[in-house]
């Protein structure tokens, strides 16, 4: 029933997928997510007796948790030192596109695009695939849900353009051409 | 392009960045792993895990348990606190014309650091310093403070008060001062043995911050209105509102006369760590 506290654990599976790939658009690596999720769900154990369902959903409140926890580890890491972290853990792409299938690669791609783009514009389209209206994605930005979409269809075209500039041939190639 | 081409172009985008993040997922056994770590959390918070265990299904005990950490009794201030009324549960501290909640009184001395709720709390931040009030920054100020309220307005609160605890994730930042009506709805208390004022001024001028440690009567702060606030301390994952004396008053800076105030916890100091 709508402002039940459901148990803890039922908590933790409907939602460890969804802070870990939202974490991941965040921070850019699978490790930091990896640990960054681990830091989140500890810190949502040891409050959830205090959370109030009828204050705030279990999505809100756990991507309330997840986002202070995303921009704790932004300030301590400083972003060269995060990307660099980030190209040394995660294994190189392979160049043969059989080896991982098309999708995969795309999706990828589009996620470490997310993790670059600037702060507000990489927050709003991580809470918004992340499942969350953009009423909670305003509530949690401290912005109205009218600002939110603006901010989230800004953001888009922002991430457009990345991709764009990511698919574009690099000046030195064509210059070895020549 | 054509905007309708553009939005097509923004419409596949937002199909892709969904199609991702739900592919996106951690590595096989991260998950069972996590829930092992968090186990043992589990054993020593001592809480049912699967489901929520019902009050009635441990007895009285637990009922007992309650009444001795939520708050409670609205007491009336007017100068003073007074403890009183009996203990009940409530979920919402109340108001009572600017009275604070108080649990009723007990024995002096009554208090056990085993018997505070959350055990001894953290010391608020910049507690025991005089600071000046200026264009909304604080500034730390000489130490000597002269007291010009009558003895009889100083607060007399009952040998307990209410501290309460919240999430930081969700509530006021450590450091923030909040009037007793105006204290965030949901959040539970327990009793703590508390100070008069009068008290807090003596230990304050004791550890060097009293006025008859300044040479020069312009150097000191003279404290002339005292009323009870709360101020949010964080320490880790907990967030606590305690009770403190907020005294203000002015400190001549050359020829100017600035606002000052001195924050002093209003918490016995076994209960403070």
């Amino acid at each position: 029933m709508p402002g039940d506290k459901p148990p803890f654990e039922d908590l933790y599976r409907d939602y460890v997928g969804r802070i870990y790939a939202y974490l991941r658009s965040q921070l850019g690596s699978a490790a930091d997510a990896e640990d960054v999720t681990s830091h989140v769900f500890v810190k949502a154990y040891e409050a959830y007796r205090r959370y109030e369902p009828r204050h705030e959903t279990p999505s809100a409140w756990l991507f309330q948790i997840a986002r202070n926890a995303a921009l704790d580890h932004h300030r301590r890491s400083g972003r060269r030192e995060r990307m660099e972290r980030a190209l040394a853990r995660e294994p190189a792409p392979s160049a043969d596109p059989g080896v991982m299938a098309q999708e995969r690669i795309l999706y990828r791609e589009l996620m470490s695009a997310v993790a670059e783009l600037p702060e507000r514009q990489r927050e709003v389209i991580g809470l918004r695939h992340s499942g969350l209206s953009f009423l909670e994605v305003g509530q949690l930005m401290s912005c109205s849900e009218d600002a939110a979409k603006m901010l989230y269809h800004r953001s888009l075209k922002a991430l457009r353009a990345a991709m764009a500039e990511r698919e574009a041939p690099s000046p030195s190639s064509s210059s070895e051409e020549s | 392009m054509s905007e309708h081409d553009e939005q097509d172009g923004l419409d596949q985008l937002e199909r892709q960045l969904d199609a991702a993040f739900a592919a996106t997922r951690p590595r096989r056994g991260f998950e069972d792993e996590l829930w092992a770590r968090l186990e043992p959390r589990r054993r020593r918070i001592g809480i049912g895990w699967s489901s929520l265990v019902p009050l009635a299904a441990v007895g009285g005990a637990a009922v007992v348990l309650l009444a001795g950490v939520v708050l409670v009794a609205v007491g009336a201030f007017s100068g003073g606190f007074h403890g009183g009324g009996a203990a009940s549960t409530a979920s919402r501290p109340a108001d009572s014309g600017g009275g604070v909640l108080a649990t009723g009184r007990t024995a002096p001395g009554a208090f056990a650091p085993a018997a505070l709720p959350f055990g001894p709390v953290p010391a608020p931040p910049n507690a025991g310093v005089s600071q000046v009030v200026q264009d909304s920054r604080l500034s730390p100020l000489p130490a000597a403070f002269r007291v010009a309220i009558p003895d009889t307005s100083l607060p007399q609160p009952g040998t307990s008060i209410t501290v309460f605890r919240y999430d930081p994730n969700t509530g006021p930042p450590s450091g923030a001062i909040l009037e007793p009506g105006a204290l965030p709805p949901g959040i539970g208390g327990g009793a703590y043995p508390s100070r008069p004022a009068a008290d807090a001024l003596a230990d304050a001028s004791a550890r060097g911050a009293g006025a008859n440690q300044s040479a020069q009567a312009g150097a000191a702060v003279t404290l002339t209105q005292v009323r009870l606030v709360y101020v949010a301390v964080v320490a880790g994952d907990e967030g606590f509102l305690e009770p403190a004396y907020l005294f203000t008053g002015t400190y001549q800076n050359g020829g100017d006369a600035v606002t000052a105030q001195l924050l002093l916890p209003a918490l016995a100091a076994s209960a403070v760590r």
